[in-house]
């Protein structure tokens, strides 16, 4: 019950202002609609892996929206942390888990109306997914990253205790998205990135938000995301409680 | 003389104002650096497509975008401090003070032109350290200078923009837009193989231009036509930027 009452706090200007939502869309965006555009020639290689690049590039900008809006959540959590918000919540009645679940559910509830903006926007352009179902493990995938940003961003505002770390919380889940096969499939980046994006756990995830664009998901193509962005968010959570449970002690 | 001192002190009070904090730094060189390592890796198999430039790699032409994108950062970043003095009304004592009200802009402008400088010695040595090399050393002194130059245009807008406005949020949202236009541009690649809308976009952004000069020396050599186009396209904006100061100057005295 109390996640569910922080949950609905964390999206307070949400419900009273749904057009608060418009800021988190905007650097998204034009980031896709720029991939699109300036690289939108890669297709046009033999060996790149479609001739349909908006298929390609549209879950890159789904994973890219979810990743910027969810580690917005540390923003907002470190705020709290700096202005004594948090610590009066902490004396609430309610486990400190609870405080973090609840953050992390509001961030990825904002990633995921991100997500679908992004998608809308792919399909309008001309994306084409291979069916219904593929669509959804499309969109699940990149929500799911939007909590593995949420929790990198609430670890972030643990650790520093404000939101003027905002570059340290985006910055990083810009890099894991960008050094893997964002904007050409693995085979095609400078030989440099390769060995990054084959340790990259983001790059498993993304292949995996892509295969239903392109060539339909298999099981081959889907376990190695879901493996990825659950070891994420295993990692990145176990980190945020633990120093949650140090915090003022 | 006494107007002729307050310069030198004003430039370096902009300078300081934005070398010494980090999350004015961050856009100028952290942000660029983020797009380097993203399109030269990512992207790089571009360089096979007919349209890029013969004989030179990805990260050869995102040098010089990045260059630009840095240099504008600077700009904005310039109006970004500029929006702190009118906060903490250090202008408004300033326009108090017998200093000329130009020398307060140039003050202003010439902290911006060292930052976006930094940016273009910063991205010269990494160009260096990953093996691009200027056709000549004299391109680069050319580079150094449009690269302040640009920072000095794009950064007269903001600061008028700051200064008519005197909200942090309107200065704020210049930022994601001159990403944008940036991106608009040549900067990241040859407008040979931007397709339309994009290509006519480009075409009518002056960015285009600056990019094309400071793509230049990393790819094949500065050339007189080049730099020229590049140098009244930051005329144009220079214009637009002096004119919206002086505008906006005079609106916040007799406002």
């Amino acid at each position: 019950m109390s996640v569910l009452a922080l949950t609905r706090r964390g999206m307070a200007d949400l419900r009273t202002s749904p057009a608060g939502v418009i800021p988190d869309l905007i650097a998204p965006t034009f980031l896709f609609l720029a991939a699109l555009g300036i690289f939108g020639r890669l297709a046009d290689l033999n060996n790149f892996s479609t001739n349909d690049f908006t298929s390609f590039v549209v879950p890159f900008g789904m994973v890219q929206a979810a990743g910027l809006v969810g580690s917005g959540a540390g923003v907002n959590f470190g705020q709290d942390i700096r202005t004594g918000l948090f610590d009066r919540l902490l004396l609430m009645p309610v486990r400190r888990a609870a405080l973090l679940i609840s953050a992390g559910i509001a961030a990825t509830v904002r990633a995921a109306i991100a997500v679908v903006f992004l998608l809308l926007l792919g399909l309008a352009l001309g994306a084409r997914p291979t069916g219904p179902g593929n669509l959804l493990l499309s969109v699940g995938l990149a929500v799911a990253f939007g909590a593995v940003a949420a929790g990198w961003g609430l670890f972030v505002a643990l650790r520093t205790g404000t939101s003027a770390a905002a570059p340290i919380m985006q910055a990083p889940i810009i890099l894991l998205l960008v050094l893997g096969p964002a904007y050409a499939p693995r085979e095609l980046l400078a030989g440099w990135l390769q060995p990054i994006a084959a340790v990259n756990p983001v790059s498993r995830l993304l292949e995996a938000a892509r295969a239903p664009f392109l060539h339909g998901a298999t099981w081959s193509s889907t376990w190695p995301g879901l493996v990825s962005v659950a070891a994420m968010l295993l990692v990145l959570y176990a980190a945020a409680a633990w120093l949650l449970s140090r915090h003022n002690r | 003389m006494a107007d002729l001192d307050a310069l030198p002190a004003l430039a370096r009070r902009s300078a300081r104002q934005t070398l010494s904090r980090p999350q004015f730094l961050a856009p100028v060189l952290l942000l660029p650096t983020i797009f380097l390592v993203a399109y030269s890796g990512g992207a790089a198999s571009l360089r096979h497509l007919p349209g890029f430039p013969a004989g030179y790699g990805m990260f050869d032409y995102q040098i010089g975008g990045d260059m630009l994108l840095s240099a504008v950062m600077a700009g904005v970043i310039g109006g970004i401090a500029q929006i702190v003095d009118i906060q903490v009304r250090f202008i408004d004592r300033l326009l108090l003070s017998p200093v000329p009200r130009g020398q307060l802009l140039l003050g202003r402008l010439a902290g911006i032109g060292l930052l976006g400088l930094l940016g273009g010695v910063v991205f010269s040595v990494i160009a260096f350290v990953f093996g691009a090399r200027p056709a000549r050393v004299t391109d680069l002194l050319i580079l150094f200078l449009l690269q302040a130059l640009t920072a000095v245009a794009w950064g007269s807008i903001t600061t008028g923009v700051a200064l008519r406005t005197g909200k942090p949020s309107t200065v704020q949202t210049l930022l994601p837009l001159s990403i944008v236009l940036v991106m608009f541009s040549s900067a990241f690649v040859p407008r040979r193989l931007l397709d339309d809308p994009l290509d006519t976009i480009a075409r009518f952004n002056p960015l285009t231009y600056v990019s094309d000069a400071l793509h230049e020396p990393w790819i094949g050599g500065v050339t007189t036509a080049t730099t020229v186009k590049a140098l009244v396209a930051l005329a144009v904006l220079g214009l637009i930027g002096a004119g919206l100061c002086a505008g906006s100057l005079r609106h916040r005295v007799e406002g």
